[in-house]
């Protein structure tokens, strides 16, 4: 298809502007180790809120919207050949460094997979979760995942990936995959997770 | 009846100054683990007082009512005004009589205890309306500086006592007490499961859940009046501003649409909201009539600007932007402007709090990695750094800006800090399980 092979030659511009909007300033930001990629709390929630009045006690009329939790990872992310995959068996999550949205280079191939899988299932729609470890103000943190989320939101797309499959949103600081105060667990929570839809 | 305020300048007797014992040290201890509800929190001292306080004995009030069990009022009162700092409360134990009026008091029996003031009183009338009497007393001057009668109600003896307590502080330090007041904050519980949002009076006590979700919740804000909580709720996915009647529970949300929305902000009227609203992966400011209608974008900038705070006369907004390097707060017209920096010292300075009739505002500062609640003049730009982080954030003033309320990242602990202006004071108050975040300090209520 003509669509994918003009994809294939433009890759190389695309990832030089997608990478163009790192700001490594000065020091070549050296990754620390991706946590593994298998999705933390990967139950499905739930969701839902219900309100009371403070001064009757009565439970109001709550709306119950249910919300469909992350789906398992399932292998590291490669073919048996060692290919980046694309797509639910891929690599799910995108680390970042503090206080950053620049996509780390590491991710490039990973974001590729995935920009060609949604190309060639252009039915498939994804997630993308953008996260902020604790550290800053909550809402400050929440702008900072919708950064990150709308980071690999602008890859995808430059990658093949149709706007309409992609659908970022931010959950800042308060759904962490790691608990604990130090840098092993930021490094985990700062993050953008890529949550396939089920159809 | 004569009121004055026995702080205010008045010279002290040199004997009296060399008599009186050092100041109350109070150690990292558990201060009060009250008989109370299981859910209630704990309170305990992180930095004890910097100041000298105001030794007061507040004596037990004689319990005239024929039926029911005697409700300790005194207790609370001693209570409130020693978590300030500002005043150091003479054991019971201590005390050789319990008058119940200034016409009863032998002055030259509290000289001798080095006590400046003597809170008395007594309750009659029914056990299910009983009226609360009592008395202020000036033991040096020798004069009653403040009386009182106070209907109260089976329901309402807390509150009575925390009104009583106002009372005192006001005439003892010149500003309106804040015991009477609200606090709302968010209540994590363990694993994340459910987070909950919750009312509480103002020490902390009678902790009422208001929402409950297994989706977060997020920047609770009072209305003006005290009858509405603004606040975020991921519920639908992402995130959006509701409002909800505290009594009632009665809700809305305030911006039903897919972009995200957070951080509201009232306006003094409690007429608008400013909300941080994310379109295209940009966070503007924009102002939101509560009642409805369309949002009006207040900031056009392409970095992130959110966590707004109108002034006080509601002119002004200001805001949190990383449009230079690293967050600074900005200010600019309600009806929007040019926006002008506000925040210069250090590279990172947000979450801007004004405290009430002052030239002051409350930031969350950063150096070296520690996050700490700042004390910024407005008019000459000093900022005084108050807590040692070092993950504190999320600063509230009470209504009478002599105390500010966080969420506290402490090394003894995480919770919800109190930090009093006037002592240096800090308190932290945490639950029996999960963790409390995002505090915010309500109105004046009565």
């Amino acid at each position: 298809m003509n669509f994918r092979k003009n994809t294939k030659a433009c890759l190389p511009i695309l990832l030089a502007v997608v990478l163009a909007a790192c700001e490594t300033s000065g020091t070549a930001a050296q990754p620390e180790p991706g946590p593994d990629p298998a999705g933390p709390d990967a139950a499905t929630a739930a969701g839902g809120a219900t309100a009371a009045g403070a001064g009757s006690g009565a439970i109001a009329s709550g709306t119950v919207i249910n919300r469909e939790g992350p789906p398992v990872a399932a292998e590291p992310g490669r073919s048996a050949s060692g290919d980046w995959i694309g797509g639910p068996q891929g690599t799910l999550v995108i680390y970042f460094d503090y206080d950053r949205s620049s996509i780390r280079e590491e991710y490039s191939q990973v974001l590729q997979a995935h920009g060609a899988w949604l190309a060639a299932n252009q039915g498939q729609a994804v997630r993308l979760e953008g996260h902020a470890d604790e550290r800053g103000t909550p809402e400050y943190n929440l702008a900072l995942g919708s950064r990150r989320a709308n980071a690999v939101t602008q890859a995808l797309t430059a990658l093949g990936a149709g706007s309409a499959q992609l659908n970022a949103v931010s959950f800042g600081e308060e759904r962490p995959a790691a608990e604990g105060a130090d840098e092993i667990a930021w490094s985990q929570n700062r993050r953008v997770e890529l949550v396939y839809e089920t159809n | 009846m004569k009121l004055r305020n026995i702080l205010g300048g008045r010279a002290s007797p040199p004997s009296r100054r060399t008599r009186r014992p050092p100041p109350q040290v109070l150690c990292l201890a558990v201060l009060a683990l009250l008989p109370l509800a299981a859910s209630a929190q704990l309170d305990i001292v992180i930095t004890r007082s910097t100041q000298r306080a105001i030794p007061i004995a507040v004596v037990p009030f004689e319990w005239r009512v024929t039926l029911g069990l005697p409700y300790d009022f005194a207790e609370i009162v001693e209570a409130d005004l020693a978590r300030t700092g500002q005043f150091a409360p003479m054991g019971r134990e201590t005390m050789i009589t319990r008058p119940t009026s200034f016409s009863e008091m032998r002055l030259t029996n509290w000289r001798i205890m080095d006590v400046e003031a003597v809170l008395v009183g007594h309750v009659s009338g029914s056990e299910a309306n009983p009226t609360v009497e009592f008395e202020l007393v000036d033991v040096y001057a020798g004069e009653s500086l403040l009386v009182y009668r106070l209907q109260s109600s089976r329901d309402a003896f807390r509150a009575t006592a925390h009104r009583i307590a106002d009372l005192v502080y006001e005439q003892l330090t010149g500003a309106r007490g804040m015991f009477s007041t609200r606090l709302a904050y968010v209540q994590v519980t363990p694993g994340r499961e459910e987070f909950r949002l919750i009312v509480a009076d103002a020490d902390g006590q009678n902790p009422i859940v208001v929402l409950r979700s297994t989706d977060p919740i997020m920047s609770p804000s009072w209305s003006p009046d005290g009858a509405w909580l603004a606040y975020v709720s991921f519920e639908a996915g992402h995130a959006e501003v509701f409002v909800q009647e505290v009594a009632t529970g009665q809700r809305r949300p305030l911006s039903p649409d897919r972009n995200s929305a957070s951080a509201p902000a009232w306006s003094p009227d409690g007429r608008f909201l400013a909300v941080a609203r994310n379109v295209n992966a940009n966070s503007d400011i924009y102002i939101y009539p509560v009642d409805g209608g369309s949002p009006q974008r207040l900031t056009r900038h392409s970095a992130t600007e959110t966590e707004p705070e109108f002034s006080p006369d509601g002119d002004r907004v200001y805001f949190t932007s990383d449009r230079g390097i690293g967050p600074q707060v900005y200010v600019m017209p309600s009806r929007g402007g040019r926006a002008q920096r506000v925040s210069f010292t250090g590279s990172y300075n947000a979450r801007p709090r004004l405290q009430p009739d002052r030239n002051q505002m409350a930031v969350v500062h950063q150096q070296d990695g520690r996050f700490r609640i700042g004390l910024m003049d407005l008019r000459d730009e000093s900022l005084r750094l108050l807590t040692d982080g070092p993950l504190d954030e999320s600063p509230s003033f009470a209504p009478n800006g002599r105390a500010l309320i966080f969420g506290a990242g402490t090394t003894a602990g995480r919770g919800l800090g109190v930090y009093f202006i006037d002592s240096g004071v800090m308190r932290l108050l945490r639950a029996p399980e999960g963790i409390l975040r995002e505090p915010a300090w309500g109105p004046h209520e009565n």
